[in-house]
């Protein structure tokens, strides 16, 4: 059985880079998004993930608030994703406190979102400690060709 | 991958835009003193730490750092440090165009651009001032060194149980999430608990209750959960009165003890509310719930269509209804079983099991089963429902009650007995066929639902003839060859039976044959010579067959498409709200072609409809059918046919069905409307959208040219179409320049003029009709009427006699005209005279028009006028020379009838005098570059168009109609014809193109230059 997993976070394009890097291993499976806690905390009961990647800064209903409700409610482990910031050091401390499992930074450069990249790698490190699987430490995943290509993408025309 | 990485690009554009757009207004309200709010404040913050983390992940570490010393500048302003002052806007200003540039700049190169050290320095040094010394932390520094590697164990101190217990939030949190978890426990005790979604979600709530009592540590509350899902599960799916209701008498104990242990670390005064909130819920679900189902069911009752039609329908199952009230007595039978009565018990077991055979179309619904059921519900529930009563007076019905009630449903039972399951749609409309014939009532009692979709199955072929014959072929074997030969050829049996006629056994048919009765009785002749084994007599109309009205089954449809909602179970409210308000959050990103493609399709349908739609109103089919029955009427009466009468009945069934079908493509149309409103308003955004650029626009514009403006907005809410905004957002942009460059005066100049010193700039929306209206209105000096008079003299295109004319407003239009300019020098901001004229185009070529009012000395006003849609254009259709084209609205002046002698050619120009006006008028194919039809008509329709300067006539062959015609794009070819501007399709299928009153201008003016020199347009 895949292990589902829930990524919340406001931006779609943070949604997006996270999803990419959970679904680089295929033990996981991203069964949901969502951009605010009041939806996380729904579709974790809906859902019922194994595995919440959640964000801090949000808004409606912050990471912490989530945390605290996701506590209760839901029996996934949390992972925190947040930017690095001067609060984020004392979010980080709150956080732990109210039930994440790890606290993890913010994957920079999707340029070379290359999953040997250590952040990157630190989130799906952290993603299998949670779970339980082994992480192959020493073993990153194989580089995608693709990604050298990226240079020569179109641009696309906006969205509404 | 590619795909996703310029995925995630188009996600960094759109997203960033959206953050972008956010922080300037803020900022810019900040700027002019107003104190920010704390929500505001935060998601000020957000949007710069968003640009943040979306740069950092596409390595721009110039946005990153620029956007990161402004979060860190706006976490003091968050945590009350320092105001956001003016002082403050002035470093954050510069690093918001920092942060735009580098988009820009990260957009088409995609690469990062370092961040300009000035505006670095300027946050860096804002922030040491004001932050009590505290250096900026840098970005990289951050990422480097920042947060050491989490622990995956919990901090050593603190257990996350202990942090709970502790937390008074948490505590709270515990409490809510027992609020909206409790009240699915009373599910327990309705009869659909058996469902297993109900049962399912009942388990996971009890599971989610188990898990929060874990994690809070109240662990006599985990046992009890325990305890409760093992009586649950035990149950899989069949019902479990006895077990549950003791169980959630257990579980009020269990809460009334919770509620000690939570009272203990909380304080009892906020939690007693929480606890009495819970008992309430348990304890008044039973009666909420008996009383919300009973009414349920009486409602329903109402519903079915015996009880709208009367009992003589004994056909119309409502399938679906019944199911729901067999659900609702199910529902009922579990709550007297939990009031002890079991003699009600089985009357509501009967009324379950009635309903359920009338869904399953064992039996018919009769009005007398609904009234017994109402009766039934009445006597066993009226003590309970009457909320006056006390509960001591009410009581189970008696045995004899009960017994009574069951028999009657019983020989109801027997009486709606349904003979064949059949397909029932062609029934009703053959019931009503064979209404209107005299058949003998013993045959048609006969008849199932099988024989008379049989019936139809076969009049619809052909066989319009019924027959009874009485036969006794069986006196002899050839007789009984030779009528079964008959039966396979010529007649179609349709169902018999055997009567006794003078001690002998004969059969009673009712036959069906395309031939008319002289031809079946001779035939039956034939085989029987001496007619007295056969007897043929035709099924002749009724002399007043009572039309059936189709209009009570359409309302009972009508009244069914708002069924009773089910019964929301007692307190689930709260989770209702947090359900729907989660789910509002929910937000699709679409790609606008999408919603156009879609808009595209439905625009198609709805043409495809209107061919529909014109069909059914001109087709012959109606008249046709009137005058068949006429002639079929007037054939039985003088042609002394009896058989035509039948006809008539045959004829009275297609034009029903024809009925039938103009109010389902009614109906159709109107859904289809609803439709496309519906994703038009996909394509909707508030006016905000282009008022927002402004703020920042009339600062900087201002600033620069040493004037004072204010910017006022209003109506930002009001919402307009997305093509809308894109086609408004230059002409606006021009109009406040030219307002903010010539219209307003220098603070001195308005001083003297006696006017506050600041100008005040209007931008307004509001709603008028099926139209919007924006208002561009400056306080200023700028359009001296005088000098527009002047100059549109000075260039000749009015004569000074006709200006003096003119009043002031329509005097306004003509800095309009290409070139037109009253200022005296050109700046930098708006290059005089070219510009109006643009605005112009781009409004009226999204169907907008365009109006100025001037004072002199006090000010201008723009008011443009906007159709809701660019997508749709009202228009008149018009035919020349045997095409047909449409003329869009904007344009049409007006139209009248002229003779040929009422068109005179002046110098080789055709013109008319409309008014005392001189008009000049065009054949519209002339314009269009076709030559000139031949033996022109005397008398024709003429189209006055004008563009608010001029003034044509289009000579046309014929006028049709106005008709909102939906614009889509043509190829760029057909667009490159002068004349063209669209196309459409008419509800015929006919492709329609769409003119541009524009070109037909320009084309008119050429044509005038060339045929002849001396007379202008105007």
């Amino acid at each position: 059985m895949k292990k589902k997993v829930l990524v919340v976070d406001d931006s779609m394009m943070m949604r997006s880079i996270v999803i990419q890097i959970a679904s680089s291993d295929e033990r996981f499976e991203v069964v949901g998004e969502a951009a605010n806690g009041r939806v996380a905390l729904e579709l974790a009961q809906r859902l019922k993930p194994d595995l919440i990647l959640l964000d801090i800064e949000m808004p409606e209903m912050d990471g912490i608030d989530t945390l605290k409700r996701l506590m209760l409610s839901s029996k996934a482990k949390t992972i925190v994703i947040s930017s690095v910031t001067q609060a984020a050091s004392l979010n980080a401390t709150e956080a732990r406190r109210f039930g994440a499992f790890a606290v993890i930074p913010k994957p920079s450069g999707a340029f070379s979102l290359d999953l040997k990249q250590k952040k990157s790698h630190e989130i799906l490190q952290a993603m299998c400690k949670a779970v339980g699987f082994r992480s192959e430490d020493n073993e990153p995943l194989p580089r995608d060709p693709a990604t050298t290509e990226l240079a020569l993408a179109p641009l696309q025309p906006a969205y509404v | 991958m590619s795909d996703f990485i310029a995925a995630l690009w188009r996600e960094f554009e759109a997203e960033t835009q959206e953050h972008l757009e956010a922080i300037e207004p803020v900022l810019l309200t900040a700027e002019t003193g107003v104190v920010v709010t704390a929500e505001q404040v935060a998601s000020l913050f957000r949007a710069f730490h968003s640009i943040k983390g979306l740069a950092r992940s596409m390595d721009l570490s110039g946005m990153e750092s620029v956007a990161h010393a402004a979060e860190s500048l706006l976490s003091l302003v968050r945590d009350g440090t320092t105001p956001l002052d003016a002082d403050l806007v002035a470093v954050l200003l510069p690093a918001l165009d920092t942060l735009k540039a580098g988009r820009r700049h990260a957009l088409t190169e995609r690469r990062d651009q370092p961040a300009p050290q000035p505006v670095l320095a300027a946050l860096k040094q804002a922030f040491e001032r004001l932050g009590c010394g505290a250096p900026l932390p840098t970005p990289d520094q951050d990422r480097e060194t920042g947060e050491a590697p989490p622990e995956p164990e919990p901090l050593e101190n603190v257990s996350p149980r202990e942090a709970a217990r502790e937390n008074p939030e948490m505590l709270s949190i515990f409490g809510d999430l027992l609020r909206a978890e409790l009240p699915v426990f009373t599910r327990i005790l309705s009869a659909d608990f058996a469902q297993t979604k109900v049962f399912a979600d009942t388990l996971d709530a009890i599971e989610r209750i188990e898990h929060a009592a874990d994690t809070m540590g109240y662990y006599a509350l985990v046992d009890h959960m325990r305890a409760l899902a093992a009586i649950v599960e035990s149950a899989e799916g069949r019902r479990l009165y006895p077990d549950a209701r003791k169980a959630l008498l257990r579980l009020l104990g269990q809460i009334g003890e919770l509620q000690k242990e939570i009272c203990g670390p909380a304080g009892p005064e906020g939690d007693d509310d929480l606890i009495s909130d819970l008992k309430g819920v348990l304890g008044r679900a039973f009666e909420d719930e008996l009383h919300e189902t009973y009414c349920n069911i009486i409602q329903a009752l109402s519903l079915f269509s015996c009880e709208i039609e009367g009992p003589t329908s004994p056909y119309d199952n409502d399938e679906e209804l019944a199911e729901e009230v067999a659900g609702l007595a199910r529902l009922l039978y579990s709550f007297v079983l939990f009031l002890d009565w079991p003699r009600a018990a089985d009357v509501m077991l009967v009324v379950e099991d009635v309903f359920s055979r009338v869904a399953g179309r064992e039996v018919f619904l009769s009005g007398e089963t609904t009234a017994l059921t109402r009766s039934a519900l009445t006597t066993v529930f009226g003590t309970v429902v009457d909320r006056t009563r006390v509960p001591e007076q009410r009581a189970d019905i008696t045995p004899e009650v009960a017994s009574q009630f069951t028999a009657e449903f019983r020989k109801s039972l027997r009486n709606t007995l349904n003979p064949a399951r059949a397909s029932l749609a062609p029934v009703k409309v053959g019931q009503r066929f064979l209404a209107t014939l005299e058949i003998k009532p013993a045959l048609i009692e006969m008849l199932s639902p099988e024989n008379i979709a049989h019936i139809m199955d076969l009049v619809q072929v052909g066989y319009l003839h019924l027959y009874e014959v009485l036969a006794n072929p069986e006196k002899s074997p050839e007789l009984t060859q030779a009528f079964l030969a008959w039966t396979e050829s010529q007649v179609k049996p349709i169902t018999n039976r055997s009567v006794f006629i003078a001690g002998e056994t004969w059969f009673e048919f009712l036959m069906a044959s395309m031939d008319p009765p002289e031809a079946v009785i001779a035939r039956a002749a034939e085989i029987d010579p001496a007619g007295s084994f056969i007897q043929v007599s035709p099924c002749q109309l009724k002399t007043e067959a009572a039309p059936v009205p189709v209009a009570p089954a359409a309302a009972a449809h009508a009244r069914r498409a708002a069924p009773p909602s089910p019964p929301p179970s007692v307190g689930a409210e709260s989770a209702v709200e947090a359900d729907t308000s989660g789910r509002g959050e929910s937000m699709l990103r679409v790609r606008g072609e999408a919603i156009d493609s879609l808009l595209n399709q439905i625009g198609e349908m709805i043409s495809l409809n209107g061919a529909l739609s014109l069909t059914m109103q001109e087709s012959l089919v109606g008249s046709a059918l009137q005058s068949l029955r006429r002639g079929l009427h007037q054939l039985s009466q003088d042609g002394d046919r009896p058989e035509a009468e039948a006809l008539i009945g045959v004829v009275d069934v297609l034009h029903q069905y024809v009925d039938r079908i103009r109010q389902i493509e009614g109906n159709y149309a109107a859904s289809l409307s609803r439709l496309q409103e519906g994703v038009l308003e996909l394509r909707v955004v508030p006016v905000d959208t282009v008022f927002g650029r402004f703020p920042r626009v009339v600062r900087d514009l201002a600033q620069h040219m040493g004037k004072q403006v204010r910017l006022e907005i209003d109506g930002g809410s009001v919402r307009i179409d997305k093509g809308m905004v894109e086609a408004l957002a230059d002409p606006l942009m021009h109009m406040v320049r030219n307002a903010i460059d010539h219209g307003v005066e220098s603070p001195e100049q308005r001083r003297r003029a006696g006017k506050a010193a600041a100008a005040t700039i209007t931008l307004s929306a509001s709603r008028k009709g099926n139209r919007v209206m924006i208002e561009v209105r400056d306080d200023g000096a700028w359009l001296d009427i005088a000098t527009v008079r002047r100059i549109a003299v000075e260039r000749g295109l009015i004569k000074a006699a006709e200006a003096a004319r003119l009043t002031d407003r329509e005097m306004c239009r003509f800095i309009f005209q290409p070139g037109f300019s009253t200022a005296a020098a050109v700046t930098e901001t708006s290059g005089r005279g070219v510009g109006m004229d643009v605005v112009w185009t781009n409004v009226s070529r999204v169907g907008g028009t365009i109006d100025v009012d001037s004072e002199t000395g006090k000010g201008t006003c723009f008011i443009l006028s906007l159709p809701l849609s660019a997508a749709i254009q009202s228009a008149l259709i018009v035919a020349a020379d045997g095409n047909i084209m449409a003329i869009p609205d904007r344009y049409l002046a007006e139209t009248c009838h002229v003779t040929a002698a009422e068109v005179q050619t002046v110098r080789g120009q055709s013109a008319m005098i409309l008014r005392d006006q001189f008009l000049p008028v065009f054949p519209l194919t002339c314009l269009l570059g076709h030559p000139p039809a031949a033996g022109a008509p005397t008398r024709f329709p003429v189209v006055v168009i004008e563009n608010g300067r001029q003034r044509i006539g289009l000579i046309v062959d014929r006028l049709y109609r106005r008709q909102d015609l939906f614009v889509k794009d043509i190829h760029p070819q057909l667009a490159a014809i002068p004349g063209v501007g669209g196309a459409s399709t008419l509800g015929d299928g006919r492709v329609i193109l769409i003119l541009d009153g524009d070109d037909l201008f320009r084309l008119a003016e050429a044509s005038v230059q060339i045929d002849a020199d001396g007379v202008g347009l105007h």
